[in-house]
C-alpha cells in the first residue's frame, strides 16, 4: 500500500513533467487547473487514499475478519457461553471501522509525506479555506466507513471467505455497470443515478477542492449507505443460525 | 434438587421436517445424562437449541433454575459438532484466546493442557493437528472457567482407546469431584454406559423415553421367555412358583425375570397342565438391543 502510493506520486511526477513539455493541459484536467503549483504534500494528502486500491483491501480484510469466525466454528464458541449476536456483531463492526480509521488515516500520513518529500506542502487553491479542506479529509473518513459498512454486510450475508472476498471485488463493479445502463437508459433526463453511487461520490471529493453542493451530496450518500449497510448487515448477522 | 436444564415442548422445524420435536428433558445436577440416537435424530440439533447457537420454533429452555438464559450461559461449556479452533494458534495460544472471553487463568490453562494431553504440541498450529487433537483442543476449549454444565456432542470421536478411556476418566472426574453435571451423545452405548446416570433416547426429533441407568440395567437383564398357546392359563400355573411381579406377559409369549435356571422344571409343570409350549428362550437385551427396540427397529 506504502509502495502503491509512493509509486502513484512518482508516476504522476514523471507525467506531469511529459505534459508541460509535450501536451497543453486541457480543461478537463480540472484537478490541476486548481492548483497553484501542481502537485503538492496536500494534493497527495486529499489523493491518498483514492490512490492506494483501499476498496480491495478492504473486502479481503473484513472478509476475513468477519467470515474467518464462520469457517473456524469459533463464532459458535462464543454465542454458546451466552455471548449475545448483537453484541458481538457491533463489536466486530466497531473494530471494522477503526482498522478503516487507521487506515485511512495512514494513506494521508504517507500521501503527505510522500508528496512534500517530492514536491513540497504546497498550498490551497485560492477559494478552499483549511475548514473545508479539512471537511473534505473528513467525508472521505465517512466514505471508508461506507465502503466498510458494504463490505461487512457482503461478509454477514455470504458467512464464506472465499466468496465475500470475490462478491466484495466483484459487486462495486457490476453495480457501477448496472448504475451506468441505468443513465443511458434513462438519459440522464433529470436524474444521474452515478453520481449517488459510492464510487461517483468518492472520486469527487478525492481532490483539495470540492463544491459544496457536491460536498454535501457526498456526505449524505456515505452517511445513508453507511446506515443502510450496517443496519441490513447486523440484521442479517444476528439471525444468522451458526 | 437443582434443575440445571428444563426443555418444556422444545421444537425445531426445518421447512416441513421436525429436527426436534415436543421435546421435554429435565437433568438435575449432578447427572450424567446420556443422549442417545442414531444420525440426524436430533441430538446435535437440540444440544444447539439449548446453547442458543440455533433458534427454537417453539418451546422454551429453562437453565439453572430459572436463571437469565445468555447469563446461564456463561455457566456451560461445549463441545457440538466440530470443535471451533483458530487453525493459525497453537493449542495453547487456542486457550489463551479463549480465557479472554471465558475467563481462566495462566494456571488453568496449563492444567488444561496437560489434562488432554497437548502440552508437548509446542509451535504445531491447531489447523496441522490430527482429528483427535482437534477433539481433546475443543474438550479443553469447554473446560475453561470452570463450567457448571458439560454439553458435549460425541466428544470421543475421533479419539483411539486410550483418549477414550481419557475422556471417559475426565468426566468421571469432573462430575464426582467439582460436581458439574454432564449431557453427553455418542454412538458407542457401551461407552455411555460406562459413565452415565440417566438416559435419554431421540428418534426423529422425538424423546422416546428417558429412563435412569439403575432402570435400565433392570430392562436389559436375563430374562426367560415361554411361548405359549394359552397365556392366562400359563400365568396362573407359573403363579404359583414364580412372584407374580416377575411374570410379564406379553405378544403371546410369558416372559420371567427369575427362576432363570428352573427352565426344565417349569416346562415340566406347564405341559403336565396340558399347556402347548412351542418355545423357550433365555434372553438377554444389551443396550444395543434395547435402543433398538426402543426407536423401533
Amino acid at each position: 500500500m506504502l509502495g502503491l502510493i509512493f509509486i502513484s506520486a512518482l508516476t504522476m511526477n514523471l507525467m506531469y513533467e511529459v505534459s508541460q513539455n509535450l501536451i497543453e493541459v486541457t480543461d478537463e484536467v480540472n484537478i490541476m487547473a486548481n492548483f497553484d503549483s501542481g502537485f503538492s504534500g496536500l494534493y497527495m494528502l486529499s489523493t491518498a487514499l483514492s490512490n492506494s486500491n483501499f476498496t480491495i483491501i478492504f473486502a479481503v480484510f473484513i472478509s476475513l475478519f468477519v467470515c474467518g469466525d464462520y469457517t473456524n466454528g469459533t463464532l459458535k464458541n462464543v454465542i454458546a457461553r451466552g455471548y449475545g449476536r448483537i453484541s458481538i456483531y457491533i463489536s466486530k463492526y466497531l473494530v471494522s471501522l477503526i482498522a478503516a480509521t487507521i487506515y485511512t488515516i495512514f494513506c494521508w500520513v504517507i500521501g503527505f509525506l510522500s508528496g512534500t518529500v517530492l514536491w513540497g506542502v504546497g498550498s490551497l487553491p485560492a477559494n478552499e479555506t483549511t475548514l473545508n479542506f479539512v471537511t473534505i479529509l473528513l467525508v472521505q473518513l465517512l466514505s471508508a466507513y461506507a465502503y466498510t459498512s458494504m463490505f461487512f454486510l457482503i461478509a454477514a450475508l455470504l458467512k464464506k471467505t472465499g466468496g465475500s472476498i470475490a462478491v466484495g471485488i466483484i459487486a462495486p463493479v457490476v453495480i457501477v455497470m448496472i448504475i451506468s445502463l441505468l443513465d443511458v437508459l434513462t438519459n440522464k433526463i433529470t436524474f444521474s443515478f452515478s453520481d449517488y453511487w459510492l464510487d461517483n461520490c468518492f472520486i469527487n471529493i478525492s481532490a483539495t477542492s470540492v463544491p459544496s453542493d457536491i460536498m454535501l451530496r457526498c456526505f449524505a450518500c456515505f452517511l445513508i449507505y453507511t446506515v443502510i449497510f450496517a443496519v441490513a448487515g447486523h440484521l442479517i448477522g444476528t439471525r444468522n443460525e451458526v | 434438587m437443582e434443575i440445571i436444564l428444563k426443555t418444556t415442548n422444545l421444537t425445531k422445524q426445518f421447512g416441513k421436517k421436525m429436527a426436534v420435536n415436543n421435546v421435554n428433558m429435565t437433568i438435575e445436577k449432578g447427572d450424567i445424562y446420556g443422549f442417545i440416537g442414531k444420525n440426524g435424530a436430533g441430538k446435535t440439533t437440540f444440544m444447539r437449541l439449548v446453547l442458543g447457537t440455533a433458534f427454537s420454533t417453539k418451546g422454551s429452555i429453562t437453565l439453572f433454575n430459572g436463571m437469565p438464559l445468555e447469563k446461564a450461559r456463561h455457566r456451560i461449556g461445549s463441545l457440538i459438532e466440530g470443535p471451533g479452533l483458530y487453525k493459525n494458534c497453537t493449542a495453547y495460544e487456542n486457550l489463551k484466546r479463549f480465557s479472554l472471553i471465558y475467563g481462566g487463568t495462566e494456571k488453568e490453562i496449563q492444567e488444561i493442557l496437560q489434562l488432554i494431553g497437548l502440552d508437548n504440541t509446542g509451535k504445531k498450529k491447531a489447523g496441522k493437528f490430527s482429528l483427535g487433537m482437534k477433539q481433546r483442543l475443543g474438550i479443553g476449549i469447554a473446560l475453561l472457567g470452570n463450567p457448571e454444565f458439560l454439553i458435549l456432542d460425541e466428544p470421543v470421536n475421533g479419539l483411539d482407546p486410550a483418549g477414550i478411556k481419557e475422556v471417559r476418566d475426565l468426566i468421571l472426574r469432573l462430575n464426582h469431584e467439582k460436581k458439574v453435571t454432564i449431557l453427553i451423545s455418542s454412538h458407542l452405548l457401551d461407552e455411555l454406559s460406562k459413565v452415565v446416570t440417566k438416559y435419554g433416547i431421540i428418534n426423529d426429533g422425538n424423546l422416546v423415553e428417558e429412563v435412569s441407568a439403575s432402570d435400565l440395567i433392570e430392562r436389559c437383564k436375563q430374562k426367560l421367555t415361554f411361548t405359549v398357546t394359552d397365556i392366562e392359563k400359563a400365568v396362573s400355573i407359573l403363579s404359583s412358583v414364580v412372584p407374580s411381579s416377575d411374570i410379564q406377559a406379553e405378544d403371546g409369549q410369558i416372559i420371567l425375570s427369575s427362576h432363570l435356571d428352573d427352565a426344565a422344571s417349569l416346562n415340566k409343570l406347564l405341559v403336565q397342565q396340558d399347556i402347548e409350549v412351542s418355545g423357550i428362550q433365555v434372553q438377554t437385551d444389551g443396550l444395543e438391543q434395547y435402543f433398538m427396540k426402543r426407536i423401533g427397529e
